[in-house]
């Protein structure tokens, strides 16, 4: 698992990354909006784990762009200024989640790993669809997560059948 | 809705001019209150955290069975968290004595807190801006007798519109210091201006005409100064007394 | 005539220039608000990310020690001396790393509050929490009526439906209710503010345990209007009063936002 922290708090993120390291979670670490974006056009993350205000270009513009170049990308926003509106704007921008600091480790810790799931399951679910034909079913897969639901209702159906 | 002594008429209208003074006034009042009140509170979380803290240095200090190395990096934890706490104290001292003055309509005060309180507050917005903002040491500065609330607004506005004019990199610094019958407030842009800021300060900005009129009615005045192509400036004069003109409202 | 049309033009004139003198003001109070929210959403942002890096620090630390005494020495295991036999007695560190996070989380709850007061400010109509906007100012309430050793109680039905109007101004206009109740009641005496939805309104209940004999003069602007009641209207609302036997009822009644939005 391949995890990104983006926050100007230096301090903050590096304390946090080192204790995200002893629960198993190894993280690279950035300051700025910018670097992020540099960063994942180097190495593509699994999981970015996110800032909101942050010096040159907020971490709201990151998810934007993210949504469009990089939807594969879970981005747990962190921040500690959220308002309800930055809230939705989120939600919108498909972010696996939205915690406000500070928050407990292992909380964190636990919405990191689940988005990485959630990566793997939608990756693997849109390859299944791929290799039985269903190419539409796995575009719109690897396109907006939301369809992971359905797939996941039709192999249902499919083990029902089989049994 | 039994016994009811007085109900109003549904009808709308609108506050007179006097009444939207009133109304300015009693928000102010208000929002003091409220900074005022957390202050007070967060004061209190900090100065349980920093003792808190000091007992954990002295344990880190005490106990034997640390090694060198495990002491230094548990007193580096230690070190860094008592950094925060001040850097917080200091922030929230700020907004206690800001807070204390908002809603009074004329007070002494010094001015040189004044200016204080209002980089204090402007440190995030220049961080976001990649801009380095500095207060100059000022010498004794007389005590203004004036509208505070008013006079924050207009170091607000002016610290604020320069933080957006400088391009990242560059450096914003204030300077306050004496002056016959009053105290003169400079605001110093250092470093090329960006480019959607070439046009004069305050063309575009929305709190530039309101500021003004506050200005003028304290007695004060601005200058704006382009010392050199990437040094520019605005002055603000402010008289040692002064009871905001509010006559025309 | 001409003595009226003179007169006309002076009236025009003072009509004009009272307009204008209420736009300066208006861009002046809203200005001021803004320049405010502003600052102190920043302050309230520096303060979250502080407190945030103390936690974390606090959190580092407790991992630290919990390393040492399960002897896992991952990476991090060149900091720690190989082959202890005995364990730290780590419980005086844990109490005081749970006193340091306690008090990180209290600290940025009430800081939460002043953001979002804070963001408040620079709205002038918006749809919003009735509920969240008197939290806000709860700690104001309670101060006051400690001041003047009155009880208060703050009762907030839960889920009720969001506000539409002007937040700050709403704030205002309950912060100036309880103050103008708070005006005829005496030390001992309790106040309980109730906010709940009726007859499609946002209700806010000032329930006085002492019956006002002669309801204090309430405060009035420079032209003669009761403020407070000036506000509640200007915002859309209602203002009534209800003399009981035993107690004084004081509502305000606010507009609900429209239904989806």
């Amino acid at each position: 698992m391949k995890v990104l922290l983006v926050d100007d708090e230096i301090d903050f993120v590096t304390t946090l990354s080192n204790r995200l390291g002893l629960r198993g979670i190894e993280t690279d670490v950035v300051h700025d909006g910018q670097e992020a974006l540099d960063y994942v056009k180097d190495q593509e993350p699994d999981v970015i784990v996110l800032d909101l205000k942050m010096p040159g270009m907020y971490g709201m513009e990151v998810l934007r762009r993210l949504s469009k170049t990089n939807p594969d990308i879970q981005v747990v926003i962190l921040t500690g200024h959220g308002t309800d509106r930055d809230e939705e704007e989120a939600q919108r921008l498909k972010a696996f989640d939205y915690l406000r600091k500070p928050t407990d480790i292992d909380k964190l810790a636990d919405r990191i790993r689940g988005a990485y799931r959630f990566k793997l399951e939608k990756t693997m679910a849109a390859a299944a669809f791929a290799e039985a034909g269903e190419f539409d079913m796995a575009k719109d897969i690897a396109k907006d997560a939301e369809r992971l639901k359905t797939a996941g209702e039709i192999f249902k159906d499919e083990d029902k059948d089989k049994t | 809705m039994d016994s009811i002594e007085d109900v109003v008429q549904p009808e709308r209208f609108h506050l007179g001019p006097g009444n939207e003074e009133t109304l300015r006034q009693r928000q102010l009042v208000l929002i003091g209150k409220v900074m005022a009140g957390f202050s007070d509170k967060i004061q209190n979380h900090l100065a349980t955290i920093h003792e808190s803290n000091g007992r954990l240095g002295d344990l880190v200090g005490q106990d034997s069975q640390w090694t060198e190395e495990e002491r230094e990096r548990l007193a580096g934890i230690v070190s860094t968290i008592e950094r925060h706490v001040q850097t917080l104290v200091q922030k929230s001292q700020h907004l206690s004595r800001f807070a204390r003055r908002t809603g009074a309509t004329s007070c002494t005060f010094d001015a040189g807190e004044l200016v204080e309180e209002a980089v204090s507050f402007s440190t995030r917005l220049a961080r976001v801006r990649q801009v380095s903002l500095a207060q100059e040491a000022a010498g004794t500065l007389p005590s203004l007798c004036s509208d505070p609330t008013r006079i924050h607004f207009i170091v607000s506005i002016l610290i604020n519109s320069m933080l957006e004019r400088v391009s990242r990199g560059g450096k914003v610094i204030l300077r306050a210091e004496p002056v016959e019958k009053g105290v003169l407030i400079e605001v110093e842009g250092r470093g090329s201006l960006d480019a959607a800021a070439q046009s004069p300060p305050g063309e575009g900005n929305p709190y530039w005409p309101a500021m003004e009129q506050v200005v003028g009615d304290l007695g004060g005045h601005l200058q704006i100064d382009s010392i050199a192509h990437d040094i520019n400036r605005t002055a603000l004069f402010l008289p040692t007394t002064k009871v905001p003109d509010t006559s025309h409202m | 005539m001409g003595e009226t049309q003179a007169g006309l033009a002076t009236e025009q004139t003072s009509m004009v220039q009272r307009t204008g003198d209420v736009e300066v003001d208006l861009g002046l109070r809203i200005a001021q608000l803004q320049v405010l929210s502003r600052a102190l959403t920043n302050v309230a942002h520096d303060i979250q990310n502080h407190l945030a890096a103390i936690n974390e620090s606090a959190g580092w630390m407790g991992d630290l020690l919990n390393l040492k005494n399960k002897h896992r020495f991952g990476w991090i295991g060149r900091f720690f001396k190989r082959g202890e036999r005995h364990r730290l007695d780590t419980t005086p560190f844990f109490g005081e790393i749970d006193t340091i996070q306690k008090q990180v989380v209290h600290g940025s709850t009430s800081n939460r509050r002043l953001g979002d007061f804070a963001h408040r400010l620079e709205e002038t109509q918006s749809v919003f929490s009735g509920n969240k906007a008197l939290e806000e100012i709860r700690d104001v309430l309670l101060k006051g009526a400690a001041e003047k050793d009155v009880h208060i109680e703050m009762e907030l039905a839960d889920g009720a439906p969001m506000v539409e109007t002007d937040p700050p101004g709403f704030q205002l206009a309950v912060f100036c209710g309880v103050e103008q109740v708070m005006e005829g009641l005496e030390s001992g005496d309790r106040l309980v503010l109730e906010a709940d939805v009726r007859d499609g309104r946002f209700h806010v209940r000032l329930t006085s345990s002492r019956r006002v004999e002669s309801p204090h003069e309430p405060p009035r602007g420079p032209d003669g209007q009761d403020f407070s009641r000036a506000i509640v209207q200007e915002l859309g609302g209602q203002i009534w009063k209800q003399p009981g036997e035993r107690n004084h009822i004081t509502t305000l009644a606010f507009p609900l936002a429209a239904a989806g939005t």
